[in-house]
């Protein structure tokens, strides 16, 4: 019998080799294949395919605790297998052939990569730009997916694009299909000022000929399908920065533990001023940790969609502005060496901003969440009065 | 709890308009002829959920409730900021039930929206994290009352911005600013068991590993 993998334990153990290789990373702006291999020998990519399928049912509390510990060796490896991990949950507990033989491709040795995001959109992944339209057997798509966040080690493509119905309208569909050989191409490689090594290209979806089989769940029940399986994706983001912020902490306290300026002749963690600013981070970082797993153990089953939407995207928007405060603190803490290429704070700064950019976009979330809370209805029009 | 909440609702109606703390010794009578006593409420977590109502009728009231429930500093912060807590969660509800009087003129902009956002965010946190670190809290001597402190360094500063937000989203509306001056004056009134200095100070040399009573105190 198959025993089960405690996969907190095992980020733990690969983590201090992913920080060991981070550094390099960064710097080229690479993509980390060999922490990519580790994590599906390992079986980590497996954590949430279901036992029927041969995996070990991974919890989202436990995706989200083995993500941050993995953030906190290398936040672009967490960022780009995340993609992977919650993906397949979402697409797992869908249920039906395109779950099955998703989850046994990932046993197998499949890495999934997720390209939601486009050009244009604004954060609005519910309206995909890209057209899939229908031809004999499948469908042929055509478009543009920005920061298609592990692509260079993926095997797989989970891509969105949407049909027109007959009155004309956009009908989201995801599709997730063997990496192609032809139809997608590079048209921008990813280098930025954080997470360098998440691999997150600007791709080109030229005539891509997508089989039918290929396709997940029914045609325009994409954006009720994300809704109910928000909490895998916003929660296992939110857990990146998160991880990021919790390392920070580590970092700087075992810094300032060490570090002894000679006049004082006592390490610097006996200054108030370096106290009063641990004790901030320290009061940020849990804070972040409680709605986070506040956001996790919620009811995700038994809930109003947009409601449970709603909810998980305030965690997030939440959660990566405290991480980040936390990260700005800690450089504030560490002085200038935490500028310093040598010092990994300067990555995790550069780092933890992207918790502030990926979706969902704040403003959308504030607005969402304040319309709910003041009884505007979400999406009638006019958007605003005046 | 359907009690406290019933009497908070009979302190806020009987405090309207009034620029004092309200009538806390009668109302503390109230609560404890209705049995909400450190006697009859054991469960630490019942007493802040308690504290969190009551304040959202009169903070004074609540914050001498809290005196009686403490059983040592850690406790006494949490139930503090628990108290802190039901005054930016009353300001919420006030703020959001007085905008919702003056129709979609107000509620449909989006500076309305968003800042009601930011007030549904910040308590959503300070509820998680009150929770978390309340279990935290038992342990024993300077580590308990450093975990306290943590909750107690993020909630006291979040509920002020909370408040705040409040007045700014029910801007020129007269009657809702007086209850609102009513929870600022209750969230200023009263210092805390641990001040924010000593607060920082715990929960930083908890972090670093310096034993809060070696002398010299600082370097």
């Amino acid at each position: 019998m198959k025993t089960k993998v405690d996969y907190v334990a095992l980020a733990h153990e690969l983590a201090p080799r992913f920080a060991e290789r981070a550094r390099q990373h960064d710097a080229d702006s690479s993509f980390p294949h060999e922490n990519m291999a580790e994590l599906v020998s390992s079986g980590y990519t497996a954590m949430t395919v279901p036992a029927e399928f041969g995996g070990d049912n991974a919890t989202l509390a436990e995706l989200c605790e083995a993500q941050q510990i993995l953030a906190g060796g290398c936040a672009s490896t967490a960022f780009a297998v995340n993609m992977h991990v919650h993906g397949l949950a979402m697409i797992a507990r869908l249920g039906g052939a395109s779950a099955e033989w998703a989850c046994r491709a990932v046993v197998d040795g499949a890495v999934i990569s997720g390209g939601f995001s486009e050009p244009g959109v604004g954060g609005n992944w519910w309206h995909p730009t890209t057209r899939a339209e229908e031809v004999d057997g499948g469908f042929k798509l055509n478009g543009f997916k920005g920061f298609f966040t592990g692509f260079p080690g993926a095997t797989h493509l989970f891509l969105s694009a949407a049909t027109l119905d007959d009155r004309g309208l956009p009908q989201p569909m995801a599709f997730l299909v063997p990496k192609p050989e032809q139809g997608v191409r590079v048209v921008g490689e990813w280098d930025a000022a954080g997470m360098r090594a998440t691999g997150s290209h600007s791709l080109a979806l030229e005539d891509l000929y997508i089989e039918d089989k290929w396709s997940v769940g029914e045609r325009g029940t994409l954006p009720m399908l994300f809704m109910m399986g928000v909490h895998w994706a916003w929660c296992s983001f939110a857990s990146c920065f998160v991880g990021i912020a919790r390392a920070a902490l580590d970092h700087v306290v075992a810094t300032q533990q060490k570090r002894i300026i000679s006049v004082i002749g006592k390490p610097n963690a006996h200054l108030p001023g370096i106290q009063f600013r641990i004790a901030e981070m320290a009061a940020k970082v849990a804070a972040a940790r409680a709605h986070l797993e506040a956001a996790i153990n919620a009811e995700h089953d038994d809930v109003d969609p947009l409601a449970h939407y709603i909810d998980m995207s305030v965690m997030k928007s939440s959660v990566t502005k405290l991480a980040h405060e936390v990260v700005t603190l800690g450089m504030q803490v560490q002085g200038g060496s935490g500028l310093s290429s040598a010092d990994p704070l300067q990555r995790m700064y550069r780092d933890v901003v992207a918790g502030l950019l990926v979706p969902p976009a704040t403003d959308v979330v504030q607005e969402w969440a304040g319309k709910q809370a003041l009884g505007v209805p979400i999406f009638a029009e006019p958007r605003w009065v005046g | 709890m359907q009690t406290a909440r019933e009497l908070a609702e009979g302190f806020e109606k009987r405090r309207a308009g009034r620029v004092d703390a309200g009538d806390v010794r009668e109302n503390l009578a109230e609560l404890a002829a209705a049995g909400v006593t450190v006697g009859a409420i054991k469960d630490a977590a019942e007493r802040r959920a308690v504290l969190a109502t009551v304040a959202a009728g009169c903070g004074a009231t609540a914050f001498k409730l809290a005196e009686t429930f403490s059983a040592g500093m850690a406790y006494g912060t949490l139930y503090d900021a628990a108290v802190r807590l039901g005054l930016a969660q009353r300001a919420y509800e006030i703020a959001v039930e007085r905008v919702k009087t003056r129709g979609f003129e107000v509620t449909g902009l989006p500076g309305t929206q968003f800042a009601v956002s930011r007030m549904r965010s910040s308590l959503a946190t300070m509820v998680a994290l009150l929770d978390r670190q309340a279990l935290r809290a038992a342990a024993d001597g300077a580590v308990g009352l450093a975990e306290a402190c943590v909750a107690h360094l993020y909630v006291a500063p979040e509920a002020d911005s909370v408040v705040s937000t409040a007045f700014s989203v029910i801007s020129g509306d007269s009657e809702g600013t007086v209850r609102l001056s009513q929870i600022w004056h209750d969230l200023k009134a009263v210092s805390a068991p641990v001040s924010g200095d000593l607060a920082r100070e715990l929960v930083g040399k908890n972090a670093v590993g310096i034993d809060p009573t070696e002398t010299p105190r600082w370097l």
